[in-house]
């Protein structure tokens, strides 16, 4: 999966806050959240801006997620 | 380019949310879908009326051919219909999504606002439509211009204002906004 919904938090962003933030629409957030929807390169990378962390952060598998 | 783009999915789909890169790529999607599904309904209807063609005894070609054409022109509406309005309906793209009670007086306003400054357009297209196929055989600007003519353009195009902005207004939801 990935850390947006942990970091979304952690900013103390609503999903339709960090939506209105990057210009998407709240489902797309939920979707990305929920590992239904895979982001574009642009997408993640406003993700990251929005969110104060870099992309390897963000959406980097753990070695134990792989298995 | 991309706002225009963008005005032609959020007419043709009905969509009043944001359009973004989700809801374009669930539009795709869903755009192969139904261009698959017309695909085998043309290449199926083609073959059943053909070969109803050849082994029926058909009376009356020309009535044959009319009712043929309309059933086709349905089918083909409902196919996209099916794809376009229903299954975007269930996937949630065509929703639009508020947080607060002032945001969704908001969202009500403006569906009202666009559909009410549409309305004398889509007035004057149902007009024009009305007088064109009225086979009376009186002057083309008499017949636009009488009273039954208006009358006649006027009230579908109310009920219809009515029933889109109804449509829209349902497709509002007001999220709990969670921080």
């Amino acid at each position: 999966m990935n850390r947006v919904r942990e970091y979304r938090r952690a900013k103390k962003l609503s999903q339709m806050a960090l939506a209105e933030e990057i210009g998407v629409a709240r489902q797309t957030i939920n979707l990305i959240e929920n590992g239904k929807y895979n982001p574009s390169l642009d997408l993640c990378l406003k993700l990251a801006w929005v969110l104060d962390t870099d992309l390897n952060t963000l959406f980097w598998r753990d070695e134990d997620e792989k298995s | 380019m991309k706002k225009v783009n963008d005005r032609v999915l959020r007419w043709f789909f009905g969509i009043s949310g944001v359009i973004d890169e989700q809801v374009k790529s669930e539009i795709g999607k869903l755009s192969v879908e139904a261009l698959i599904a017309v695909f085998i309904f043309e290449v199926l209807f083609n073959i059943g009326i053909g070969t109803y063609i050849y082994f029926g005894t058909i009376k009356d070609l020309e009535s044959f051919f009319l009712f043929i054409m309309t059933l086709h022109l349905f089918l083909v509406i409902g196919i996209i219909t099916f794809f376009t309005s229903f299954r975007l309906q269930r996937r949630g793209v065509l929703n639009q999504e508020v947080t607060t009670k002032a945001g969704k007086r908001n969202a009500i306003k403006s569906i009202l606002n666009k559909y009410l400054t549409k309305l004398p357009m889509m007035f004057l297209l149902i007009w024009l439509l009305v007088t064109s196929l009225d086979f009376n055989g009186q002057n083309f600007m008499d017949t636009l211009l009488s009273w039954s003519s208006i009358r006649q353009a006027l009230q579908p195009s109310i009920v219809l204002t009515i029933i889109f902005i109804i449509i829209d207004i349902s497709k509002i939801r007001l999220l709990k906004d969670e921080s």
